[in-house]
């Protein structure tokens, strides 16, 4: 392999700013080239795994912009993937800065895989917040204009921390411990536990997630698709990285793969179903990460890999719906199969994968995390990650499919009269996520050829007997009990929302305005009030008595001395009579005067 | 290929699908048991390992026949249970909550 390296961040920022510049004929291939060109450049990586590239020395700083290794590549590879299936899904997307967006935003994401050092892991992940963010300001609605700047609040937020820990770890280590490296023991000091919450914010951790189904529902139709794969898989990468083995995050993970499944459950959008989705499948990631032996991260990987996959196609698919209908409350939606079919079944398959059914990709991956817990020393971890893979099966494979396409017709006529399969570059998207879905699912090689423990991934085989006797029972009869719900009409999705903790900021900052309009309004008339009283009334009546003062003293002394001048002047024309010359007589007369006594006397 | 059609034929023969699906889940609950009596050496070597309850207990479970069906079911019917009472806790809102 020879040394020469480009990184593939850079194929995409050199994208992101050429695109605007070109004519519009070379748009649609430059808009496929560019992310295929970046595949093509991580692929090419995989031949010679473990090498650092672009170390660069920057004042004191060893910064190292390119450590490949075989963690990094597995997250990696899927990323590029993503960013070649999310461009063409928005390919008609007119607005260049669209498209921008979204590839600066994968960069930041790549950057922070090959960072090899925490300052270079902070520079991208920053350009990911600030990038990210305008794939939901784009949607250019007043709610998500609001919902990106609660976005960017608790990303910066979360930025600030992992800063401030990066400082603390370098002030206590020195400039040499930059490399990113695992914590081991030190997870748990003071910058460990800072750089920890930088990262758990942005894997969506509760009580630091509600700005995941604040915003994503809130992006463009194809905004979401790229949201939905990197920001939170970036940060399991960096739990694996950092933190693998913290027993702290296995039952965080535990928490958020229930937490996200009880909303999900009643939540009513689609499109923030699936993001409740996100953090419950995250929770896996995470908890996985957690136990961190090499079976557990091997899940970890495996699972991030799939589900940016199927997550992907979820949110393709409820894209189609917005892009076509402009609707994607359940309340409002059904028996659209007959208008949407090849949207139904793509989404329908990406609701398997996630749902682990056997020859899907969520099957091949999940399995390891829950086996990992089940063998190594967590049964009740895995027994309730497995509860809580009923809820995702229940969710994304049952009730959205179910009440979307087929239910009740609660259709405006508006919508029914829209709702149509998307455009050929959406389908072929979802058709090419759907197709890679399936292949995991059913070829595992490919895929435990990338994960990082090579021993462990060989060993381990999902396809046995007892396995998928026990996946199937699970998945039959919760469908079971799905279907006898639907006929006791339990779960008829209702229109509303539900409170998440973003609540306290959301309400926070209204309470924070109602201070600012009534308490603090009503303080700043009292005391305008006040000042009027005590400070301009005393004011004006001291310049009544300054200018009377200054009338009638100050100009009367003024005067005074006017008229004592006037007056002296008038004395002193009565000696001078008015003639040059007696005057210059008079003048030099003194003057020589003068000057005999000077010389008379001295 | 016609989607379409074969979605519409299956909704024709609902019946038959919906017997077809009683059968699947008898049939999966067969199979396992099927699985479980021809395994001869199923839990006791695993289980002499077991040092904890919930070791112990997870390799039990496995012996049981249809214990992942009654966990799928019961387990959906729970978080389902769950998840409403936790919504009628004024967590679910009107649509407008935030802009009223």
């Amino acid at each position: 392999m020879s040394s020469f390296w480009i990184h593939p961040s850079l194929i995409l920022l050199g994208g992101a700013v050429l695109l605007p510049l070109l004519p519009k004929a070379l748009k649609k291939a430059f808009l496929l080239a560019v992310p295929l060109a970046t595949f093509g450049d991580v692929l090419s990586m995989l031949g010679a795994p473990s090498t650092n590239h672009g170390v660069v020395q920057f004042l004191q700083w060893t910064l190292t912009f390119g450590r490949v290794d075989s963690l990094a590549l597995v997250f990696a590879v899927i990323m590029s993937g993503m960013a070649c299936i999310g461009t063409l899904y928005g390919l008609h997307v007119e607005e260049d800065a669209q498209h921008s967006a979204a590839w600066v935003y994968v960069s930041g994401s790549i950057g922070a895989i090959f960072a090899g050092d925490l300052l270079t892991l902070f520079l991208f992940w920053e350009v990911m917040a600030f990038s990210s963010v305008f794939l939901v300001w784009f949607r250019r609605e007043p709610e998500s204009i609001r919902a990106g700047f609660r976005y960017l609040l608790v990303h910066v937020a979360g930025g600030l921390s992992l800063l401030a820990g990066i400082i603390l770890w370098i002030h206590d280590r020195g400039t040499t411990a930059i490399a990113f490296e695992s914590f081991g023991e030190a997870a748990y000091s003071t910058p460990g536990l800072l750089i920890l919450v930088g990262i758990i914010v942005n894997a969506a951790v509760p009580p630091f997630h509600a700005w995941l189904p604040d915003a994503y529902p809130n992006g463009t139709f194809n905004g979401s698709v790229f949201l939905s794969a990197f920001t939170t898989k970036t940060a399991v990468y960096a739990l694996c990285r950092g933190f693998a083995g913290m027993e702290l995050l296995v039952w965080l993970g535990v928490i958020m793969s229930l937490y996200g499944v009880v909303y999900a459950i009643i939540e009513n959008d689609i499109r923030r179903l699936f993001a409740y989705h996100i953090i419950s499948q995250v929770g896996y990631m995470v908890a996985g990460a957690g136990i961190g032996t090499a079976l557990a991260i091997n899940g970890a990987c495996a699972h991030a890999f799939a589900h940016i996959l199927y997550k992907g196609l979820l949110f393709m698919g409820g894209g189609a719906m917005l892009h076509m209908t402009g609707e994607t409350r359940m309340s409002r939606l059904g028996g659209l199969y007959k208008k949407m079919p090849w949207t139904f079944l793509l989404t329908l398959i990406g609701g398997l994968s996630i749902s682990a059914f056997p020859l899907f990709s969520g099957f091949v991956s999940k399995s390891m995390i829950t086996q990992a817990a089940f063998t190594q020393g967590w049964v009740p971890a895995g027994f309730l990650l497995t509860l809580a893979s009923i809820g995702t099966f229940y969710c994304n494979g049952l009730k959205v499919p179910y009440f979307v396409w087929f239910g009740t017709d609660k259709c405006t006529p508006e919508v029914r009269e829209k709702a149509e399969d998307p455009p050929w570059n959406m389908l072929a998207a979802m058709g090419a996520a759907a197709f890679l879905c399936v292949f995991l699912g059913c070829f595992t090689g490919p895929l435990y050829d990338l994960l990082p423990n090579q021993s462990a991934a060989h060993e381990f085989h999902p396809y046995n007997a007892g396995h998928i006797s026990e996946s199937v029972q699970i998945l039959f009869f919760t469908a079971c009990a799905f279907f006898v719900l639907v006929k006791l009409k339990k779960i008829e999705p209702h229109a509303g929302v539900n409170l998440d903790n973003d609540w306290f900021y959301r309400k926070g900052g209204q309470a924070v305005l109602w201070l600012a309009r009534k308490p603090i309004q009503t303080i700043d008339t009292a005391v305008g009030e006040v000042y009027r009283v005590l400070g301009v009334n005393p004011l004006m009546w001291t310049t009544r008595v300054v200018d009377l003062f200054d009338r009638k003293g100050i100009d009367g002394v003024v005067d005074g001395i006017a008229t004592s001048v006037r007056s002296l002047g008038g004395r002193v024309r009565f000696a001078q009579r008015g003639s040059v010359q007696e005057n210059l007589t008079a003048a030099f007369a003194v003057a020589a005067i003068l000057v005999v006594v000077f010389i008379f006397v001295f | 290929m016609n989607l379409l059609g074969i979605i519409e034929t299956l909704r024709r023969n609902l019946r038959t699908v919906v017997l077809g699906c009683y059968v699947a889940l008898a049939l999966v609950v067969v199979l396992d048991c099927v699985r479980l009596f021809a395994d001869h050496e199923p839990e006791g070597a695993a289980a002499e390992h077991a040092t904890d309850f919930w070791t112990e207990f997870y390799h039990v479970s496995e012996s049981w026949p249809a214990f992942w069906a009654a966990f799928g079911l019961l387990g959906c019917l729970l978080l389902v249970l769950v998840s409403k009472t936790y919504g009628h806790l004024d967590v679910s809102q009107r649509e407008d909550y935030y802009h009223e």
